[in-house]
């Protein structure tokens, strides 16, 4: 049975603590907090973690995006809605109205519009686009982005490896028993500095406290029954003090960002959610998910639909464009999608409902080939004619694109070994 | 001491996903064009699903004019197509047809009745006695294995240190300086015994014990949707469960076979928080009430243990034919819905053979531990099928259904114990110890699985009253623990320590900028009756709270680790950090006001307040260094008492 010891990157250097029983060892002399020497954390430079790594950022659709609305019109089908069609920045690919900063960005852009699942439940299929799995009692699965944070993420990282931005709860994508060290980070308004991330005391004050728990813990609990866990509290603490104290933090804090830049992303949750994940990108996050809701059309769609382009068509091409901007677009695979699609035929509400067979999805950087498109459906939406694409595929080429080897297997707390990615075929047209 | 009166409910995160499945319905191609051709005749006229209903409506209210109860139309109404429903609404003849399946259905009913009761004629009936067991016997059992492995057992803990573990142990919350004073003063030699037995039949022990099953059952919940599985009402289920020391095996038989809506019997919620689903079910209730994983079976013979597929299969068939599902009915708001079980009258479990899954297999229920089981119909009624299942689950002649109790009661108590995991015993693990744990689950099997008594005994046994170790250097895989080992306290009763000991409600938010207006979301949730969800600001803050410090209760100590936000909230939560100034008001400032210039007794009383002892003497030192070199006795303490609340021990019971 393996079972992993998840200290948050504490790992406890090598000890491993298979049995927190075993730890005999004296304790150090003195801990030293306040020397936390963070700037030893910073060694590595923010282009230097870019290029030894690849980075994610997953722009959630919750609720499932009509693709009629978004990057498969179909405006000579009475199904289409009289969505109209535009034109993109490549010759041939054209996509719903509403998307033009998107459509400006077609040459980085790859759009999928052949997948297909049969998840119809938002649950259900959130968790499948999550984690490449359907839900079961017996095993939480870890979601990609954990998979990823644990495969691609730098050991003595001081910020969270996986950050979700948005305040919605989305099944599926969590660290499952890959445990806490792969925990998303939340951020909950983009606006704000992350709940109790900022200290309320000055720093010299906040490097006082640290170094007198410290010492009180190594004069007390440490030398009677509890010195294996004031061992790992101490590296705990040794970690958020890190992250608290790290200039890198400051990446949370959009005020750094030019006003213009800022209008470009939109000035709304999402938009400025973008921009944090660029930020965060830069300074070494693995992987991040930026969240809009409201994408369950089944009524009023028409209105929904504009108000939400609106938000996220910049936020999505800005992204692109600044990520290209600063040469970390190679690094940083884009994907904007989904749980599912919405039904061809428009209900008497004037929505859409829930539509599994046929949805899309677009990617960028991150090694895949942009301005193209992948798959088709049929004249009314209804099904996907061609290159069919699975949720397992998906995740497997991603896996391809960055470098994780989808076959790798962890062992669920049971002792139920399970790949990274299980099945599933290359989509090689994607790749860059 | 729940905060505000309420205690912090963990379905937080489904909230908005509920709203969405609840606003959705599943397109089909079939329901498309079905729904096409309607839209052809009608043009905009309501979708399929809402005619449904609208018909289902209708045959209901047919039926009642015949006084048919709502449960048994609303049973007969799920075994029959919507064309069948259709063509019921349009000639008198079909109705009367349908009037008869509706009666077929009450007989089926009845006729299962009938039948159950037969069936158990064979099991043994359940027989009580007064328990011999004395704490004193287990302690001989425990010296006896020690002498084996050539383990010394630590001393007996100090009176302060007993008081604090127990109290934890018992109700969650870590004893007042005034409470340790007066137990360490008391002479009575049985004041060890009284303090156990006045805790243990305290309302918070009830309450406390409450919340340790209703996350071991949460946090394998496959139900996402809070309004389906409602974890406070679980816990209030149990509460009043444990409060009235009903035994374990009528909670289990109740939690077994219950339907209905889980306001008439909240004991559904187990079977809700695996959607009904027979196979998550079935395992879920294994692993529960035996501690044995037999889920692993579920697709393919188990690699490891001696399980096969087959009695898996066959033990899911147990739980097959219900259904979790809205008592409510469709007229009434989202917000007022009310779930539960239902269960058909027939039921079939049939799975898809996975190595063919064109071939459906079916499988008759059987119980895969002991020599023999009553057979029962591929075809059982329902009710009979549970009936059966908890009659061999939660019975005298199932010793583990003992066993699975005890290991984890031994191991909350004592830091270490039997089998580990806590939830994964059975036929097939090695324990160590063994002798002990079958001592204490016969004696208990034997009481009637009287839960007071159980942990009574423990807590009265010198094994539980020894001191902690540091990662107690004997206890191993193979012997015995000489010690009581430390483990990490839940979050529930973290966040009640905070509160006792800074007398603030700390949520690891700013202080309420506007307390009117917590307050009405305190009385709004409270007059919602269940707070699911909490209203409002303070609501969220609660639940929040709750989820950072959250984890499964039958996760091994050491799998139980911290977490970035963990330590943040305690860093930096502005709430705490005001709760530890020295501002009129303030506990910090009483202490340091009670003390006037005595430094000394002032760091006394700031650590027996929060970790319930006194400072050792290197402690001291420490802290009146620090308080020289900071050169503000307020800042200093205000550091100290900031440090205490951040320290590794008082998240600990030890």
């Amino acid at each position: 049975m393996n079972r992993t010891k998840t200290v948050v990157n504490v790992q406890t250097s090598g000890h491993g603590v298979v049995s927190r029983r075993g730890f005999v060892g004296s304790m150090a002399a003195s801990f030293g907090l306040s020397g936390l020497g963070w700037t030893d954390l910073m060694a590595a430079s923010a282009d230097d973690l870019r290029n030894r790594k690849m980075s994610v950022i997953v722009l959630w659709m919750q609720g499932g995006p009509s693709q009629f609305e978004t990057f498969d019109p179909k405006p000579g089908h009475q199904n289409g809605m009289e969505t109209k069609a535009i034109d993109t920045a490549v010759p041939g690919i054209q996509i719903a109205e509403g998307w033009g900063k998107t459509a400006a960005m077609m040459k980085d852009i790859a759009v999928i519009r052949s997948m297909t699942s049969k998840e119809g439940n938002h649950q259900r299929a959130t968790y499948a686009l999550h984690t490449g799995y359907v839900p079961t009692g017996t095993v939480k699965h870890p979601s990609f982005g954990s998979l990823c944070a644990a495969e691609l993420g730098e050991k003595d990282f001081d910020l969270p490896q996986i950050v979700a931005v948005g305040a919605q709860q989305v099944a599926g994508a969590g660290a499952g028993f890959l445990g806490v060290a792969y925990e998303p980070f939340s951020v909950e308004n983009p606006l704000e500095m992350p709940s109790n991330v900022v200290t309320p005391v000055d720093s010299g004050r906040f490097n006082r406290r640290l170094d007198v728990l410290g010492r009180l813990e190594n004069a007390g609990f440490a030398k009677t029954a509890g010195a294996d866990r004031v061992r790992e509290h101490q590296a705990l603490y040794k970690q958020t003090a890190g992250m608290v104290l790290s200039p890198r933090v400051r990446a949370f804090n959009l005020d750094d960002e030019p006003s213009e830049l800022r209008d470009a992303y939109g000035r709304n949750p999402f938009g400025q959610g973008c921009l944090l994940a660029r930020r965060l990108v830069e300074q070494g996050v693995t992987f991040i998910e930026v969240r809009s809701n409201g994408w369950d059309m089944h009524r009023g769609l028409k209105e929904t639909m504009s108000k939400n382009a609106s938000q996220v068509d910049p936020g999505f091409a800005t992204l692109i464009q600044d990520l290209k901007q600063r040469g970390m677009l190679e690094t940083t695979l884009v994907v904007w999608m989904g749980e599912f699609g919405r039904t061809p035929k428009i209900n008497p509400n004037g929505g859409r409902d829930h539509y599994p067979r046929a949805f899309n999805v677009a990617a960028a950087g991150g090694g895949v080939k942009g301005g193209q498109v992948i798959g088709k459906t049929s004249d009314d939406g209804s099904e996907v004619k061609d290159s069919p694409v699975s949720i397992q595929d998906l995740l497997r080429t991603f896996c391809s694109t960055l470098k994780i080897d989808p076959s790798k297997e962890n062992v669920s707390p049971q002792g139920r070994p399970l790949k990274i990615v299980d099945g599933g075929k290359l989509v090689t047209s994607l790749l860059a | 001491m729940p905060l505000f009166g309420f205690r912090p409910s963990p379905d937080h995160p489904w909230i908005t996903a509920l709203l969405f499945i609840l606003l959705s319905a599943v397109s089909t191609p079939a329901a498309d064009q079905a729904k096409a051709k309607k839209a052809d005749k009608k043009p905009g006229n309501a979708t399929v699903d809402k005619t449904t209903a609208k018909e289902k409506k209708q045959l209901v209210k047919v039926l009642e004019k015949q006084g048919k109860t709502e449960e048994v139309i609303r049973e007969a109404l799920n075994t029959i197509t919507p064309a069948d429903r259709r063509q019921a609404l349009q000639t008198v003849q079909a109705i009367q047809s349908f009037v008869k399946a509706v009666e077929a259905a009450e007989k089926a009913s009845d006729s299962g009745t009938e039948s159950i009761e037969k069936l158990l004629a064979d099991r043994p009936k359940k027989a009580v006695e007064k328990p011999t067991l004395l704490p004193a016997d287990i302690d001989k059992l425990m010296e006896v294995s020690l002498a084996k492995s050539g383990i010394q057992a630590a001393s007996i803990a100090a009176d302060g240190t007993f008081l604090r573990r127990v109290s934890l142990d018992m109700v969650g919350l870590i004893p007042t300086p005034e409470q340790v004073a007066q137990f360490e003063q008391s002479k009575d030699p049985e004041k060890r015994l009284k303090a156990i037995n006045k805790l243990v039949d305290s309302p918070a022990f009830a309450a406390n014990w409450a919340k340790y099953w209703r996350d071991v059952i949460r946090f394998r919940a496959t139900e996402t949707q809070a309004k389906r599985f409602q974890p406070l009402v679980l816990e209030n289920y149990l509460r009043e469960k444990f409060a009235k020391n009903t035994p374990w095996d009528e909670i289990a038989r109740e939690m077994i076979t219950a339907t209905g809506s889980n306001e008439e019997n909240p004991a559904v919620l187990l079977t809700m928080a695996q959607e009904s689903k027979a196979e998550e079910t079935a395992g879920e209730v294994s692993r529960v009430f035996m501690g044995v994983q037999i889920q692993c079976a579920q697709c393919h013979d188990h690699p490891t243990d001696s399980w096969k597929r087959q009695q898996f299969q066959e033990f899911a068939a147990y739980f097959s034919g219900v259904r979790s599902v809205n008592f409510s009915g469709n007229q009434i708001a989202a917000g007022q819905r009310v779930f539960g079980v239902r269960a058909a009258g027939q039921a079939a479990h049939k799975v898809a053979n996975p190595k063919d899954p064109s071939d459906m297999q079916q499988f008759s229920p059987k119980f895969f531990l002991g020599d023999k089981s009553i057979d029962l119909p591929v075809n059982a009624p329902v009710d009979a099928r549970r009936v059966v299942a908890a009659s061999y689950i939660a019975s005298q002649d199932n010793p583990w259904f003992a066993k699975a109790f005890v290991n984890r009661v031994w191991y909350a108590l004592m830091g270490d114990t039997f089998y580990m995991p806590v939830d994964d015993l059975g036929p097939d693990r090695k324990g160590k110890n063994l002798e002990v744990l079958d001592a204490i689950a016969t004696a208990w099997s034997k009481s009637g699985y009287d839960i007071k008594w159980l942990y009574q005994t423990i807590a009265a046994t010198q094994t539980y009253q020894r001191e902690s170790r540091a990662g107690d250097p004997t206890a191993s895989d193979e012997s015995a623990a000489g010690a009581n080992c430390p483990t990490r306290l839940r979050a529930d009763q973290i966040l009640q320590n905070l509160r006792q000991v800074t007398g603030k409600p700390i949520l690891g938010v700013k202080p309420p900028e506007n307390a009117r207006r917590a307050r009405a979301d305190m009385a709004k949730s409270k007059a919602a009756g269940v707070p699911a969800p909490l209203q409002g600001p303070a609501g969220r803050a609660i639940l929040k709270a709750y989820q950072t410090f959250a984890f499964d209760p039958s996760t091994p100590d050491e799998d139980v680790v911290g977490t970035i936000p963990q330590a943040l909230f305690l860093m930096n939560a502005p709430d705490l950090n005001k709760a530890v100034e020295a501002t009129d008001g303030s506990i910090l400032k009483k202490i340091l006001d009670e003390s006037s210039n005595n430094d000394s007794a002032a760091l006394k009383a700031l650590y027996e307040r929060t970790l319930a002892r006194l400072p050792n003497s290197d402690e001291q030192k420490v802290a009146t260094d620090y308080i020289k070199e900071v050169g503000n006795r307020n800042q200093a303490f205000e550091d100290l008492f900031w440090s205490l609340l951040n320290s590794a021990e008082f998240l600990s019971r030890r």
